[in-house]
């Protein structure tokens, strides 16, 4: 589906952009009523300083375009803040989560939940929070407002609660069984932790983690996400 | 009017050339043929040259026509300092502005997982293995000021501090010579973040 029109003001986030022939940019937007969208920048590579810096993922923008012919072209765009990602580890966690959004979430497809949580998650990055719970939390709300809830609360054999205590091993699209605490189970506190977005200690953030890698490479077919590449000399 | 097959042929060639479309192809086209035959043939037989003999130098994989580059042949250069650069422009921007002895490693490229491009793509062992190696003593890291030059500044950054190597990072901020009012927020924000004492 392609809309037409002019859209004025529109509150967006730069997700990717690429170069788009001699002096063009092809912009890829988070915006909150039209979900993610792409325009052309005409022209916007022979500008200098200013008036490119703007393209900057991560600052919170003000878009506008015009939707005519095959691809909408900018109009103008707006600063409303500086992009609030200051170290760069909070950077390449911030690529992760818009590698995230690109792969999962189709154009045109308006979640204005999706753009209220990437803006605070941005925020909680900026802000020097636990940067692993930062993402998980992003990932499982992503999931769940894209229809792809997790089931995270009870055992589903059984229909008992989750016990922290105990391990559990995940079926994807199902859910916990209980199981021996082996290489693929993870902790029931680990479970809750993602359910109540409260993560208390680093084994919980441990197993959430291999847990969600699993849970989306199964919705993006099996491919892996390539900003995961820039952490293998990170310590977490 | 019918054009002949070399002259299109021409023609499609020139348009490979930055900021150069159709229009501007068959201009320099009429240049080259009608009055500046001698230049052609000049430029003819230069790029096929270069073409020839310029490669990658197998150190630092700049362009070079040895197999070493001069910097990285040099017996003068400091050998523990290493800037890391995108391009070999930058090499050449740096050398010409910088009182900066040291060498250089050029990426050809920056980290950008969103265009499918990781340490695999930019072969980054290459530069894995000269840290390794224990010459280096610092690394510079001279990437562009865009998101995929900061994770690919650090990146290298980690890379360097996991082999024992001190990585450092050239300043951004406000421009030599600009007015604060005209500044982005980005960059003043930036240039804020990164202030130093005095
Ligand atoms: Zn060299």
């Amino acid at each position: 589906m392609t809309e037409t029109g002019r859209i004025l003001l529109e509150p967006a986030y730069l997700l990717h952009r690429t170069s788009y022939r001699e002096t063009s940019l092809f912009l890829e937007f988070l915006t909150r009523e039209h979900g993610r969208v792409s325009v052309l920048g005409k022209g916007l590579r022979r500008k200098k300083g200013a008036a490119y810096a703007v393209f900057f993922p991560f600052a919170p923008l003000r878009v506008s375009w015009s939707a005519r012919g095959e691809l909408p072209i900018l109009t103008d765009v707006e600063v409303v803040a500086a992009q609030p990602l200051a170290d760069a580890r909070a950077l390449g966690c911030g690529l992760y989560l818009n590698e995230l959004i690109l792969r999962l979430l189709a154009p045109h497809d308006p979640h204005p939940p999706i753009f209220e949580v990437y803006g605070q998650a941005l925020h909680r990055l900026a802000a020097g929070d636990e940067r692993e719970a930062v993402l998980r939390n992003f990932e499982v709300l992503l999931l769940a407002e894209l229809g792809y809830e997790l089931p995270l609360e009870c055992d589903i054999a059984t229909g008992d609660g989750l016990d922290p205590g105990r391990y559990y091993r995940y079926i994807v699209e199902q859910g916990p069984v209980a199981a021996l605490p082996d290489a693929g189970a993870v902790r029931g506190s680990a479970l809750i932790a993602l359910r109540t977005g409260v993560f208390s200690n680093a084994d919980d953030l441990k197993d959430a983690k291999r847990l969600m890698r699993g849970v989306i490479a199964h919705h993006l077919g099996g491919r892996s996400l390539k900003s995961r590449e820039l952490f293998k000399y990170s310590r977490t | 009017m019918r054009k002949s097959g070399a002259i299109v042929e021409l023609v499609n060639a020139l348009r490979c050339l930055p900021g150069v479309g159709p229009k501007s192809a068959q201009r320099m086209m009429f240049h080259l043929l009608q009055r500046e035959r001698d230049g052609a043939a000049r430029l003819a037989t230069a790029l096929q040259n270069a073409l020839g003999q310029v490669s990658q130098c197998r150190e630092c994989r700049t362009l070079t026509e040895s197999p070493l580059c001069d910097l990285c042949a040099s017996p003068t250069r400091d050998r523990t300092l290493l800037c890391v650069v995108e391009t070999p422009a930058d090499v050449y921007a740096i050398d010409d502005a910088a009182n900066y002895g040291g060498l250089f490693f050029v990426l050809n490229g920056r980290l950008s997982p969103l265009d499918g491009i990781g340490p695999q793509e930019l072969r980054l062992d290459h530069l894995e293995n000269r840290l390794r190696s224990g010459e280096v003593r610092e690394v510079i890291l001279a990437t562009n000021a865009t998101v995929e030059g900061e994770a690919t500044a650090h990146y290298v950054a980690e890379m360097a501090r996991h082999f024992g190597v001190r990585p450092s990072r050239i300043a951004h901020g406000v421009p030599f010579g600009g007015e604060l009012e005209y500044v982005d927020v980005n960059t003043l924000s930036h240039a804020f973040k990164g202030r130093q004492e005095l």
